[in-house]
């Protein structure tokens, strides 16, 4: 739960540093910086190690100190701490396999688990990833009227030694002796409660500032205009804007982004009337590392507290079509020897560079987009320090990864003509407002135990099953892969497509489902005839309406986004 | 007990053994009886005089120090300040009656238990002992090494002779003609070899050469480069071939990161050494190193004059036979 703190002038800064001796609360830590930017010391702190955090970085309802988040919350930790460092020695924190379960590059450098290994817990995933962070933002803002998590992406090491490896070839470990010899780093080592082979190389920070000084790179980290890599020396540039037509193409054409849009960290300006926002994407590769294999787009937004995401292949190398259905374009393949360690640049790109326009704009909708560039498969440091020691590579990483670049996010915000217009969704204080009761555990076990429901989510159209078992397991199926799911989604089916289920009890009013270490209630309504349901984490909404068996699973005619 | 030497007693003796006339006594003269002779034994009168004049210092000079009692800890004031001292050296307010004492506490706990420590000889054969003190006779050659500071003039005539030490990077200007890779693929070499044939013959800005090559996602023209600079655009490969290059024509292909390219050198300054007064303070530094080198040397090989080595011819010690260390598990350090 640590902060990296940056100053911007080395002779403005306090006589001694904030300390968790001063205090271990963000909280107190931005009122400190407050008082010293008062002072005339220019600072900004930078969230470390997220996905460590045990759901502690990115809260929702109350912050460290137990106070319900609010509006002055909010807007302290967008004075105070606009970057997140999204990857480090001790993993990626970009996002989770079982929050973005649809994203097959999801699972980079996924190291969750609590310091110290403190037993009998796990930690929480919710809380700890900033994609999602991101969309719940977007979330709070369409709720509650504000986000605290517009922030940008950096890189860093967190290297406890004072050299840090940034390559796979050169991967000293970070901790001394701890693993700093390869035998101890290839025998799983435990330290701190992690086995060494999972940590990997630090990240680097990319800043696009006017000059390499130390004020104009502090101000451009203030902006956001910053990116950050997996290691190797990847540049990546994203503008954002009304219309590219013609402008990738042209020799000064960064010239002619900055003029006529936005850069990363910043937000998109108002669009002209039915006009879908455009990105020019660009990535290099670091010469000497792996070629480019494409540059994504990743887009999220929200709709009535529940948030959304997907990932489009915006730019590729070689001459692989996208799927004419999903959009997608398939893995590049591999020219990784896993016996020798080594990986040949004849396949993939040294420059790619695209135009992308959102084809599910929907303009009373928040939304974010950030750039991910990525390199070709490369053999990871523990196939490299395996085949020195001549055993094989654990199997309890990935044997080759693909290094990439994150930019950080440009957004998008309805004008309030737009968001004056939009639906409001139903809420659970409309329910009230108009005689809905809630049902209580004798009714709900009535209503769903032993029994099969068919509910509608009301922001999306999907319609789906849900089976309660009177053993305490439910299963939901029958469910529309073109429809996209609500935020922590493949926890929400978990396991529904392969038939495995998960446990729910009733008890205090609610449907209580555990995934992972997050709990989720849903509370369900009766009014008039119609039963509506609220789940927890949807920010007040009850977005479920039980209805009858269905006689088609997917309509012709419905809409699949957007919706 | 005392014995003054009893000059009267030599002249007895010579009285004794002073014949009046030797023709005139009747009996042969005598030998001086042994004590007498030892008394003439000039060597034996100074062993005399010598525990004379000790005896009276021992008796009437300044009484002897008491040694040194080895029980007995004394802390001055001077000690309690340093504790104090140390405390707000770590940026600490400054310390309360309790935690001076517990200070006090930690400082005796250690005094004892190094002096015990001595008693038992644990200082004997520990190679942690042995490190720090030959450390701490490097730092008093270091302090030997520093105590004449050179003169200006002195580091300029060193500056002389070693002034290529601090000889600054070579710099280069130079425009490039770049062949990529995604465009040309296996082929990218020959392209640039192609159009180094057309090339070859058009001056550095000839307006035709503005359709030969791809567009470079970076600079056309680098001016003022190192080869540093250039390792981290291009590649290390790259940055090495390129400053072997010299002014005047087009040259390559020279591979890079990124593909091939064609490269015309505007200007190249070699590595230079800078003037003695641009890098003044890092000459010092420089001489004051190897100042301290030399010293360190001559004093330890007149040290080592000193001492007879012996060690075993070191093919004859069997190496073979033993085992590598098992890796050490450490406790973990926390986080």
């Amino acid at each position: 739960m640590h902060r990296n703190i940056f100053f911007r002038d080395c002779a403005k800064v306090p006589e001694l540093p904030f300390s968790s001796i001063n205090s271990d609360k963000p909280e107190d830590l931005w009122g400190w910086m407050d008082g010293q930017r008062k002072a005339g010391n220019e600072l900004l702190a930078i969230s470390h190690n997220a996905n460590l955090s045990d759901g502690h970085m990115f809260p929702i309802d109350l912050d460290e100190k137990g106070r319900p988040i609010d509006a002055a919350w909010a807007a302290a930790r967008d004075r105070n701490e606009r970057l997140t460092e999204i990857k480090q020695i001790k993993g990626a924190s970009e996002t989770h396999p079982t929050l973005s379960p649809n994203d097959e590059f999801a699972d980079f450098e996924i190291l969750t688990y609590l310091l110290g290994d403190p037993a009998g817990r796990f930690p929480h995933v919710a809380g700890s990833y900033v994609r999602q962070a991101l969309k719940d933002g977007l979330s709070m803002l369409e709720a509650w009227g504000y986000n605290p998590y517009k922030t940008g992406f950096v890189g860093g090491s967190d290297s406890h030694n004072t050299g840090v490896p940034y390559r796979q070839t050169n991967f000293v470990g970070g901790h001394a002796r701890n693993d700093g010899t390869v035998q101890q780093r290839m025998s799983g080592y435990v330290f701190a409660g992690l086995d060494v082979r999972l940590e990997n190389p630090a990240g680097l920070t990319g800043i696009w500032a006017e000059e390499n000084t130390r004020g104009a790179l502090f101000d451009a980290m203030q902006r956001k205009e910053t990116f950050a890599t997996s290691g190797p020396h990847i540049k990546v540039r994203f503008f954002g804007g009304p219309d590219w037509a013609n402008v990738a193409n042209e020799a000064d054409w960064v010239k002619i982004a900055y003029a006529g849009g936005v850069p990363m960290g910043s937000d998109l300006p108002p669009m002209p009337e039915g006009r879908a926002p455009s990105f020019i994407v660009w990535a290099v590769k670091d010469p000497t590392s792996g070629n480019l294999d494409r540059i994504q787009i990743v887009k999220g937004w929200t709709k009535h507290g529940q948030s959304f995401e997907k990932v489009f292949d915006v730019a590729w190398a070689g001459n692989r079509t996208p799927d004419a259905f999903t959009g997608k374009v398939a893995p590049i393949g591999t020219t990784v020897d896993l016996v020798k360690a080594t990986y040949t640049n004849t396949i993939g790109a040294v420059e790619l560079k695209g135009v992308w326009t959102d084809p599910e704009f929907d303009p009373s909708l928040d939304a974010f987009y950030y750039l991910r560039a990525l390199e070709i498969p490369t053999p990871r440091w523990t196939t490299i320090q395996a085949r020195e020691l001549g055993i094989a590579p654990p199997t309890n990483v990935a044997a080759t990864i693909q290094e990439r670049a994150w930019s950080s996010p440009i957004w998008y915000a309805p004008t309030k003509e737009l968001r004056g217009a939009a639906t409001e969704g139903t809420k659970v204080a409309d329910l009230m407002q108009q005689g809905a009761t809630a049902l209580d555990d004798a009714a709900l076990t009535d209503l769903v135990v032993g029994k099969s429901t068919w509910v509608k989510n009301t922001v999306t159209g999907d319609v789906f099953s849900v089976t309660w078992t009177k053993s305490g397991r439910r299963l939901i199926s029958n469910i529309n892969g073109s429809i996209p799911k609500p935020s922590e989604a493949g926890d929400l089916l978990h396991g529904g497509l392969l038939g495995s289920g998960t446990a729910y009890e009733i008890r205090d009013g609610a449907i209580v489902t555990t995934l992972g270490n997050d709990t989720y209630e849903v509370k369900v309504y009766k009014l008039g005839d119609k039963y509506v349901a609220a789940r927890s984490n949807e920010f007040g909404h009850a977005n479920y309406e039980v209805v009858p068996t269905p006689l088609e699973l997917d309509p012709l005619n419905q809409p699949k986004a957007p919706f | 007990m005392v014995v003054l030497p009893n000059l009267d007693d030599r002249n007895r003796t010579e009285d004794v053994a002073k014949p009046s006339n030797p023709m005139e006594s009747g009996s042969p003269p005598s030998q001086p009886r042994w004590p007498q002779r030892l008394l003439q034994e000039p060597l034996f009168q100074f062993l005399l005089l010598g525990i004379v004049l000790f005896g009276a210092y021992r008796f009437l000079g300044p009484p002897p120090e008491p040694a040194d009692e080895p029980l007995r800890i004394e802390l001055t004031a001077d000690d309690l300040r340093q504790l104090a001292v140390m405390w707000l050296a770590q940026g600490r307010p400054a310390p309360t009656p309790e935690q001076m004492q517990s200070l006090v506490e930690q400082k005796v706990a250690e005094e004892i238990l190094s002096r015990e420590a001595e008693a038992l000889g644990l200082d004997q054969d520990d190679q942690i002992i042995k490190r720090r003190l030959a450390q701490k006779m490097d730092f008093l050659l270091a302090d030997l090494a520093a105590l004449a500071p050179p003169t200006a003039e002195e580091l300029r005539t060193w500056f002389a002779t070693n002034g290529d030490r601090f000889a600054r990077p070579p710099h280069m200007s130079f425009r490039h003609l770049y062949f990529s890779l995604d465009r040309h693929g296996a082929q990218t070499r020959e392209a640039a070899e192609a159009a180094l044939g057309r090339v070859a013959s058009l001056p550095p800005d000839a307006p035709q050469l503005a359709s030969i090559g791809d567009p470079f996602m970076f600079r056309n023209y680098y001016g003022d480069a190192t080869p540093e600079q250039m390792a981290k655009e291009f590649g290390p490969d790259f940055a090495t071939a390129l400053f072997r290059l010299r002014p005047g024509s087009w040259q390559g292909p020279v591979e890079s990161g990124y593909g091939w390219h064609l490269i015309w050198v505007d200007s190249f300054e070699p590595g230079r050494v800078p003037d003695f007064a641009e890098v003044a303070e890092e000459v010092k530094t420089a001489w004051l190193d190897q100042r301290y080198r030399e010293v360190k040397r001559r004093a330890f090989e007149e040290m080592r004059s000193r001492y007879s080595v012996v060690v075993p011819p070191i093919e004859e010690v069997d190496l073979e036979s033993l085992k590598a260390p098992p890796a050490v598990a450490v406790r973990p350090a926390s986080e």
